[in-house]
């Protein structure tokens, strides 16, 4: 029966994610309960979100429909699914946002200052628009434009004066800082994920056709001004932008804020279409609206046909690795070697194994190319780190006999989608040698 | 602020503008790229002969690399080249021009918009200087010379509007097919954007979502537009000749090689289709709503922020449309252009002028969107003078914003000091990153090194020499032999008949004169007397100087790297 479910729902046997490992201990190890947790905290955010937004526009369709937006995009699934600690930043960041409406200055400083130290606490990694600010980068790339007008043999005469005017850190320095902002703009991650041009690892936030609703809603709001809404939106896009600079992680987190105001003026189209009585534009709308409607069906269709496609490959990495050696009689193996290559392994091992022997298990990357394997270990790892890595991650397609000429036995293999460790293969081997 | 004094400034921005443009023109890029190379020899072939380098006399469209360019912009290269000779100035400078005439237009499409003069002088100022009129004005491209054709015949499209109806002025009436069909006489892409914009302006869609009834719009429409019908026609019957001239199967060889429908078929990823006879039928991953997607995602990537102002494609990288550092706008500009964009969705209803900007910008992209890439400049290019309006409404926007802001502060004029300064900054950087950067960053595969050096010396040399080997890994190196040396046309003509057919692509290389395309190979060439070799594959040092009789000269490309050897045995 299990099986049946998750054949037809595979997302939904994606494996704990590491955000999720941090804190699974708390939850007695098990990850629904986790996961319903997360729920909760999303629902929350979308209860104070709903009383913000009917607070201000007294319009229950509107408020509804922007929250029944959000409520149905894969991005919310894959929050509650995957991610715990993003579900309560949007319950807090909601919350304070609603306790503090009507102080609108203490709104921004507050709500801008708690999703900053959040970013800081939650993670050890920092966002590209962080790294910007030391000047070290503004730095290199002022050397480098001069190292690279100066390799010119018949440059186009300058003088120095007026190239030190521009190539220097500080104005460098705004370039880089400007080109943190810009991505905060790209429609195409907002919009098109489902036919990325760049074909990036990320989850669909808004299906295509609702830009359409968008563009709609962007001038039903800036020809009916309603102050306190427009306010709101001005507000929560501040806010967002904030989140988006100092969020480090994959695209679609980095995005999670704005759902709120985009799906807030969607929702001003989808009312405007339902209460206009111009013919063309209502057809039109309509038309679109019912094709969002499909778009959210047919990708969360695609999200449970082919879930590695969509999300990241490493869980599954891990969940196949100490799976594979959870079968095996630990006892009869002096060392258990299990890479690294990927991220921090440990907390994997207890989760799947209960507890890792630490003279038994040695969670580091290994290179078999040149030695032999020792006897009674098991290694698991990538297929690069048993026959040799390749540069352009070009691995010898006979490698299983590679690995077997090595003398590996009860091999078990499985062949990611994604490159998640590049030059070592997307194939993954558990072998042992007695 | 006197009119006059208005036209003295922008006129003063007009010429620092083309002053910049051509400074340093035969530097930076350091050398033609191959389509500026074919340009510029078949107009030097056609002033010397009156044909193309294939004998055409007069050609509409060039043959060149079996791509039949648009011949245009060859032909306005003829007084240049007979100035000046055939070098990268002389080839380039019709480029500069139509970039610079161009900004003439876009001055008269902002009086439209900035009523405020210092605002309108200010954004003039800050547009004139947008990174990629600076880098498409500096190469030799049949699209910038139509982008400046397409802006004019625009200009006239918008402002002659009621004389175009009433046929007031018939003279006044004809300038805007007349400038569209220049447009489509300089650059393939312009042959469709003309007609869509001519069908969106007469048709006006975007007001149908403003009408109760479809009634009322027939009624609007047979009352005011269908007396505009006209100016398709007339612009049809002016680029007939292209069509008539050329197999059309010829004319439209890059559509088929690059259009959307070919390469994305089925739309849907394959893993989603569900059955193998009917991809139509698929219900919940239908190829219908994927195809719809790539189409509006196509069209509206040219009006998506992050790409004009700081994404870079891997098709665009590498090409002539790379600007390094840059996408199309500056980066502040990118911002202001969000803020363009709510307000020219604002006014759309109420103000032509608005929805004529999304028509032009539509029928622009239209052409490029109907090839595979997601975000094309180069063929898109008519769009980029409307994306910059759309930039002056969101200087509208914010200079309303901060007016009223620094009003209440007190510091307007050193706000406005510090807001210039950054702007003068901005422009000063664009510029320097144009001349010399650019160069040292987009040198190589698509200009590639060595024959601006190269050449010239082999032509000194080759008179002693029976025959010229070339080896050369680029499928249409010929050309630099033919433009850095200014071959005599008549010489190349002669081989027309042993080229390769209309229709091959890959490599075009052919044998003339002394030259002959073949694979460098010193232990069999070494052997021959009286020959000359450039050598572009590795080349020991060693095997040349022991062999009695043989030199080696060293050919640098513009960063002081290797690029070629000329090898000569006596």
């Amino acid at each position: 029966m299990e099986n049946i479910f998750f054949n037809n729902f595979k997302s939904l046997a994606y494996p704990p994610t590491e955000d999720q490992l941090r804190i699974i201990g708390c939850f007695l190890g098990n990850i629904w309960i986790l996961r319903f947790l997360s729920l909760v905290l999303l629902l929350v955010s979308l209860f104070f979100w709903y009383k913000l937004v009917f607070k201000i526009t007294k319009n229950k369709i509107i408020s509804f429909v922007s929250v029944g937006i959000i409520l149905i995009t894969p991005v919310f699934y894959i929050l509650w699914l995957s991610f715990p600690f993003d579900c309560l930043k949007l319950a807090i960041a909601l919350g304070l946002m609603y306790f503090l409406k009507n102080k609108n200055g203490f709104l921004l400083f507050g709500v801008s200052l708690f999703l900053v130290m959040f970013s800081f606490l939650v993670t050890s990694e920092r966002s590209g628009f962080i790294h910007k600010l030391s000047l070290n980068d503004a730095k290199s790339e002022v050397q480098e434009r001069f190292a690279a007008e100066d390799s010119l043999i018949d440059p186009v005469k300058v003088p120095l004066k007026i190239k030190r005017m521009v190539y220097n850190k500080y104005f460098i320095e705004y370039k880089e800082i400007i080109n943190e902002i810009i991505p905060f703009f790209d429609t195409e991650s907002l919009f098109f994920q489902e036919i990325h041009p760049l074909e990036q690892k990320s989850v669909v936030i808004f299906v295509w056709p609702e830009v359409f609703l968008l563009i709609g809603g962007v001038y039903v709001l800036a020809k009916y001004k309603n102050k306190k809404l427009n306010s709101l939106l001005i507000a929560s896009l501040f806010l967002s932008l904030i989140d988006f600079l100092f969020n480090p992680f994959a695209v679609f987190r980095k995005f999670e804020l704005i759902l709120f105001p985009l799906s807030l003026i969607i929702s001003v189209a989808i009312w405007q279409v339902w209460k206009s009585k111009m013919i063309f534009g209502k057809t039109v709308g309509g038309l679109i609206a019912l094709a969002s409607f499909y778009g959210v069906v047919a990708n969360h269709v695609d999200l449970n046909k082919r879930p590695d496609f969509w999300l990241d490959n490493r869980p599954y990495f891990y969940e196949f690795v100490f799976k594979s050696i959870k079968e095996r009689n630990l006892s009869d193996f002096n060392k258990v070697y299990v890479t690294s290559l990927v991220g921090k392994t440990e907390n994997y091992c207890k989760y799947y194994l209960g507890s890792c022997d630490q003279n038994k298990f040695v969670f580091n990357s290994f290179e078999l190319k040149e030695i032999r394997p020792e006897k009674k270990s098991i290694y698991a790892g990538f297929v690069g780190e048993f026959i040799g890595s390749d540069f352009k991650n070009n691995i010898n397609s006979d490698w299983l006999t590679l690995v077997k000429d090595k003398g590996f036995t009860n091999l078990k293999t499985v062949s990611l989608r994604d490159t998640i460790a590049y030059k070592f293969g997307n194939d993954v081997v558990v072998g042992e040698v007695k | 602020m006197s009119r006059k004094i208005e036209k003295i400034i922008v006129g003063g921005i007009i010429v620092l503008s083309f002053l910049v443009k051509i400074y340093g023109l035969a530097k930076s890029p350091p050398s033609v790229n191959f389509d500026e190379a074919a340009l510029g020899y078949n107009a030097y072939s056609i002033l010397k002969t009156g044909k193309d380098e294939y004998g055409n006399f007069l050609p509409l469209s060039l043959r060149s690399f079996n791509d039949y360019k648009p011949a245009l912009y060859a032909y306005l290269s003829i007084p240049f080249i007979a100035v000046m000779g055939l070098n990268e100035t002389s080839t380039r400078m019709v480029s500069a021009v139509a970039g610079t005439i161009s900004m003439v237009f876009l001055y008269f499409f902002l009086k439209e918009l900035v009523k405020n003069k210092n605002l309108r002088l200010l954004i003039f100022g800050i547009l004139a200087f947008e990174p990629w009129r600076m880098h498409f004005s500096r190469v030799s491209l049949e699209a910038n010379l139509s982008a400046c054709f397409f802006v004019i015949g625009s200009w006239f499209l918008y402002k002659n509007r009621n004389l175009i109806k009433q046929k007031k002025n018939i003279f006044k009436a004809i300038l805007a097919p007349i400038f569209f069909s220049l447009a489509a006489y300089s650059y393939h892409g312009a042959r469709a954007a003309v007609p869509a914009l001519i069908i969106l302006f007469i048709f006006d869609p975007l007001r149908f979502f403003f009408v109760k009834s479809f009634k009322e719009y027939k009624k609007w429409f047979l009352k005011f537009k269908v007396k505009y019908l006209w100016l398709l026609v007339f612009f049809i019957l002016l680029i007939m000749p292209v069509f008539l001239a050329n197999k059309s199967s010829q004319v439209l060889t890059r559509f088929r090689q690059e259009n959307v429908f070919y390469r994305y078929f089925p739309f849907t990823p394959k893993e989603l289709l569900v059955g193998e006879k009917s991809v139509w039928l698929n219900l919940t991953n239908n190829p219908i709503y994927y195809f719809l997607g790539i189409m509006s995602g196509h069209m509206l990537s040219y009006f998506s922020p992050i790409n004009l102002g700081g994404r870079v494609y891997a098709w665009v990288k590498g090409g002539v449309q790379y600007i390094p550092g840059f996408s199309m706008l500056g980066w502040a500009e990118t911002i202001i252009f969000v803020f363009g964009l709510v307000s020219l969705i604002k006014n759309i209803k109420v103000n032509f002028k608005n929805r004529y900007i999304v028509y032009w910008m539509l029928a622009s992209a239209a052409p490029a969107a109907l090839t595979w890439n997601w975000f094309h400049p180069l063929r898109s290019m008519n769009l980029y003078p409307a994306v910059e309006l759309i930039v002056a409404l969101g200087m509208i926007k914010i200079a309303k914003i901060l007016g009223k802001f620094l009003a209440k502060k007190k510091i307007g004029n050193i706000a406005n000091l510090g807001i210039a300064s950054f702007f003068v900054l901005s422009v000063l950087f664009v510029v320097l990153n144009e001349y010399n950067y650019s160069a040292a960053i987009t040198h190589g595969e698509y200009q590639p090194g060595g024959f601006k050096e190269g050449v010239k010396i082999l032509a000194q040399m080759q008179d002693k020499y029976d025959t010229v080997i070339i080896d050369s890994p680029h499928a249409q190196s010929y050309i630099f032999f033919l433009f850095y040396q200014s071959m005599d046309p008549k010489i190349v003509q002669a081989c027309a008949d042993k080229r390769p057919a209309p229709g091959v692509e890959g490599n075009l290389n052919f044998d003339f004169y002394k030259y002959k395309f073949a694979k460098y190979d010193w232990p069999q060439q070494k052997n021959k007397s009286k020959i000359l070799i450039w050598a572009s594959s590795e080349v020991i040092e060693k095997e040349i100087k022991d062999t009695p009789g043989a030199n080696l000269i060293w050919i640098s490309n513009a960063v002081r790297e290797k690029a070629t050897a000329i090898i000569s045995k006596e």
